[in-house]
């Protein structure tokens, strides 16, 4: 992490909440999210499948079918509540300053297209380029996500490559029109670790170098700790811890991030040794009642936690806790 | 048992048209069981003095050529439709889920065989092939039976051979052949239990599509032979009676489109009400 | 190391044949999922096998039970060569080998009740009367730390965790001695994963149990195992303990892996050297001349291209298959 981000929010999320009406009732997928992304940053975004987090994101840039889904709160970007801006304003937003890759490139790509048409059309859209420019472009555009032969892959399809290079792609589709904002949902949970490392950076160096700031979603602590800069830990659909990576990894407060720590096999523990598991299971996010989501499985738990939904504690500077509890835990101890 | 009535309740879920049909097929049975029991005349009774007639109130769909009851003819040919539909149907079900099953299970030459066979019997127009054999068989119950399942088969037997390749791969018939499951209990229960599904719908399908090939044959004459009733014969012999009395080709001509209609909206209920049903969250970007 | 060796491999090949054209003079491109591959685990071991995606190591876990038939080589089950088994004798042995399957989704019969599945081994092997089947389901269910409450349930009013441990109740159920863990966690959320993990050691030492454990994710893998393998397209290229492995990897794969393998610890990412493979995993069905690996290596050297190195046993324990090491 060399490069220090100047502290200049250019995305506030104020208070989200992405419900989803279902015949049982509410589906509380984000409730109640709250957070800046500061210019050229890495943000981290952690938690489990079923935590809220991609739907968060999905929910940035409104791309949820509403109905079922339904959003409130505010987005401030650039002066605009991206929740409220018309059809055509987001479209614009899409792509050309907030841009975002998924985890299967393979669904996410058109199987029809050329690469390189893919490519342009964004920069055709978004920037107005004719389309000899954007094509040529788009080539320099591949060799930047280090795609040898950009020239002849440019003709080439999505299923001619591989999925390491397919991510790249994507990346390269993504930052074509140099957008402010990455948001990349889990973008190398289906790739093999030694191109997941490829990948990963690939993303940092294209921070580093154009200066995008990067939403990192995933549910890999590893990743998290080699390439945010700051991590948010997401549980039942509200950030429950958030602090500089390198803070919340060697003082993590909320029993729950503690438990998601101890339970990572790593190397230092005996064979016999066991893994601190985290008892039960997550919680249905559908009529979830007034208390503390993680009190059912916390070793922790007060009154109060079964009473009351907690607050952010700031325990530190720029350390935030949603805990009645939070306990002071040395890595050591994991 | 918890499984079959969440099914039922989602099938009761589904649209009007659903649970219009599940009321039609229902009324239907109950008019092919029930109806000629109630029905004044029979249906092969003459009486040459009130030859197509008008309906009125002791023939409540008037007369054919006859002098026969329109409607006693309508209600006895459903359940010669119904009867010949299922028992054509179920032959259909019973061979071709077995060699389905035999050539999706067990690949290889037979595999090959089958598949070659069924493709071949499919590229004829099945009414057809129905004429075909109904013909070469002769007319009479059994013929049209035979000519009908045996037409019907390929139509399970792709279905099921389908079916079974993709489940066959799944790890879960592995799992059992690591405990040492035997063949033939893989298939009986973890393949066969798993595709019901798709039969289910192709069998309710299938009725409808039997009741019309029926009918198809026995205006074509190679099906029931005269005076039996039948819903087909019926509307060749009202055909060329139109203008004098329409009901003799109108009434079994609404019975089989009721029919046939009844039976299509139970199977497209039951195909929706056992579709996981998934909530298209997600929306694709619109650029 | 005095136990004994309950599972030998030698020399296994399994090779998938493309379709392909009946062309004369073409040859059709044959994939090499497992390409000679021999090893040996003792009792009360876990060998870990660790490798990326079509590295072959889910075909060897089927491979070795022979739930995919090879095309060469021998498994031996405590000297009896599984491999010269007819059906019938082999159906005998299952008892003794089981799996547990990566998928909770799709490895577990949605049709049948979890008493019926977890009964389905007893009543195979017949071993025993009707009360004694009820208990012993009770008793396995037990085990894996459900209820057995939960008898009459289907799969699907299960989570992927509960699921995993029915499929592990299943696995039990004959009182195997080895048992395949064919990516078993890998379809889990971290904490689950856990969860199951534990339930794996646990189970291994209360049961005496032996595993192949077969994963991609080497921390888990290291977790488990006391002995490690690495496979690379269709063969092992190194074998060794689970420390030395990982203090000290000698070929340059599994040094490539190891540092690339995330660590929950933003000091050590800080600081670390990451060697950074170029280019893809190569596909299986080309794979590359003489070393499998050399046009990743970083040491690659001519007789790398030429000649394929030979898994060579350099010290107690340690294989590694690489011309300069």
């Amino acid at each position: 992490m060399t490069v220090e981000p100047q502290a200049t929010p250019i995305l506030t999320v104020d208070n989200l909440k992405t419900y989803f009406s279902l015949r049982e009732g509410w589906l509380k997928a984000v409730d109640g999210v709250s957070f800046t992304i500061d210019q050229g940053e890495i943000v981290g975004m952690v938690g489990e499948s079923g935590c809220g987090k991609s739907v968060c994101a999905h929910s940035i840039l409104r791309l949820l079918k509403t109905p079922p889904a339904n959003l409130s709160g505010r987005i401030e970007f650039k002066g605009a509540d991206l929740l409220s801006v018309s059809n055509s304003e987001i479209r614009k937003i899409r792509g050309g300053h907030i841009s975002m890759i998924f985890q299967d490139p393979m669904i996410s790509l058109n199987p029809v297209l050329t690469i390189g048409r893919q490519i342009s059309e964004t920069m055709i859209l978004h920037q107005d380029l004719s389309r000899a420019e954007a094509r040529s472009r788009s080539v320099e555009l591949l060799e930047m996500v280090g795609i040898p032969g950009a020239e002849k892959r440019a003709r080439q399809y999505i299923f001619q490559l591989s999925g390491g290079m397919r991510q790249r792609v994507m990346i390269a589709m993504a930052l074509s029109c140099q957008p402010e904002i990455l948001i990349a949902d889990e973008p190398t949970t289906a790739l093999d670790v030694t191109i997941q490392a490829q990948i990963l950076e690939l993303i940092k160096e294209m921070n580093r170098k154009l200066g995008t700031a990067v939403l990192l979603i995933t549910h890999d602590l590893g990743v998290v700790a080699g390439y945010t800069q700051r991590v948010m830990v997401v549980y039942a659909g509200k950030i429950v811890e958030t602090a500089s990576t390198k803070t919340i990894f060697s003082r993590p407060w909320h029993p729950y991030t503690i438990g998601l720590m101890g339970a990572i096999p790593r190397m230092g523990k005996a064979q016999d040794g066991y893994l601190a598991n985290i008892e039960g299971s997550p919680p249905s996010l559908i009529g979830l009642e007034k208390a503390c989501a993680f009190h059912s499985r916390c070793q922790y738990a007060m009154e109060e936690c079964l009473n009351q939904v907690p607050e952010f504690v700031e325990t530190e500077p720029g350390h935030f806790v949603r805990c009645f509890n939070p306990r002071f835990d040395r890595r050591q101890d994991l | 048992m918890n499984e079959t009535l969440g099914i039922i309740r989602r099938y009761l879920e589904q649209g009007i048209l659903a649970k219009a049909g599940l009321g039609i097929v229902f009324l239907i049975i109950l008019f092919a069981i029930f109806g000629p029991m109630f029905v004044r005349f029979g249906p092969t009774e003459q009486d040459l003095s009130i030859v197509l007639n008008a309906p009125d109130s002791r023939h409540l769909l008037g007369t054919d050529e006859l002098g026969r009851d329109i409607l006693a003819r309508v209600a006895y040919g459903a359940r010669n439709s119904l009867f010949i539909g299922i028992i054509s149907v179920g032959m259909a079900m019973v061979m071709g889920v077995t060699i389905g099953l035999l050539a999706g299970y067990w690949r290889g030459v037979l595999d090959r065989l089958i598949a070659s066979l069924m493709d071949a019997m499919l590229a004829f127009p099945p009414l057809v092939l129905a004429i075909a054999i109904s013909a070469a068989l002769g007319p009479g119950y059994l013929s049209i039976m035979i000519a009908i399942g045996i037409v019907f088969t390929p139509f399970f037997g792709r279905l099921v051979r389908g079916v079974v390749l993709s489940v066959r791969e799944m790890e879960y018939v592995l799992g059992a052949r690591a405990i040492g499951t035997r063949d033939v209990k893989i298939i009986l229960r973890h393949i066969l239990p798993n595709i019901a599904a798709p039969i289910i719908i192709q069998v309710s399908l299938g009725l409808a599509y039997a009741i019309l090939v029926e009918a198809g044959l026995s205006f074509l004459g190679v099906g029931l032979t005269p005076p039996a009733p039948s819903w087909g014969s019926m509307l060749r012999d009202g055909y060329g009676y139109m203008q004098m009395a329409p009901s003799m080709a109108i009434s079994p001509g609404v019975a089989i489109f009721v029919t046939v209609l009844g039976f299509n909206f139970v199977g497209d209920g039951i195909r929706d009400a056992l579709d996981p049903t998934q909530q298209r969250v997600f929306k694709e970007t619109e650029q | 190391m005095s136990e004994e060796v309950l599972i030998k491999a030698v020399g296994l090949k399994k090779y998938f044949k493309d379709k392909g054209s009946y062309l004369p003079g073409v040859t059709t491109p044959v994939t090499k999922a497992v390409d000679d591959v021999s090893f040996e685990i003792r009792r009360g071991q876990v060998l870990g096998l660790v490798g990326e995606s079509g590295c072959g190591k889910s075909t060897l876990g089927l491979s070795i039970l022979r739930l995919h038939e090879s095309d060469a080589g021998q498994v031996f089950y405590k000297g009896t060569n599984l491999f010269d088994l007819k059906q019938n004798a082999l159906r005998e042995y299952r008892q003794y080998m089981q799996i547990v399957f990566q998928d909770p989704y799709s490895s577990l019969n949605p049709r049948m009740t979890v008493n019926q599945i977890v009964k389905e081994p007893l009543d195979n092997f017949n071993l025993g009367e009707k009360k004694w089947k009820a208990d012993r389901v009770d008793e396995l269910l037990e085990l894996v730390g459900l209820s057995p409450e939960h008898k009459k349930r289907y799969p699907h009013e299960f989570s992927g965790g509960q699921r995993q441990r029915i499929g592990i109740a299943r696995a039990l159920a004959s009182d195997p001695q080895f048992i395949v863990c064919d990516e078993s966690v890998s379809a889990l959320d971290v904490s689950i994963q856990a969860q199951i993990l534990n339930l794996l050691v646990d189970l291994k030492k209360q049961l005496a149990l032996t595993y192949l454990f077969i994963s991609h994710d080497l921390m888990v893998v290291y977790h488990v195992s006391s002995r490690i393998a690495v496979m690379y397209l269709g063969k092992l290229v190194e074998i060794a303990e689970r420390e030395d492995l990982f203090s000290k990897p000698l070929h340059p794969y599994t040094q490539a892996l190891l540092s690339c393998v995330p660590i929950p610890d933003p000091e050590v990412e800080e600081k670390r050297e990451r060697i950074i493979l170029s280019g893809d995993i190569p596909s299986p069905m080309n794979p590359p001349t003489g070393c499998h690996f050399h046009p990743r290596c970083r040491f690659s050297q001519e007789v790398c291209q030429r000649e394929y190195p030979e898994l060579r046993n350099i010290s107690e324990n340690r294989y590694v298959a690489c011309h300069l090491v």
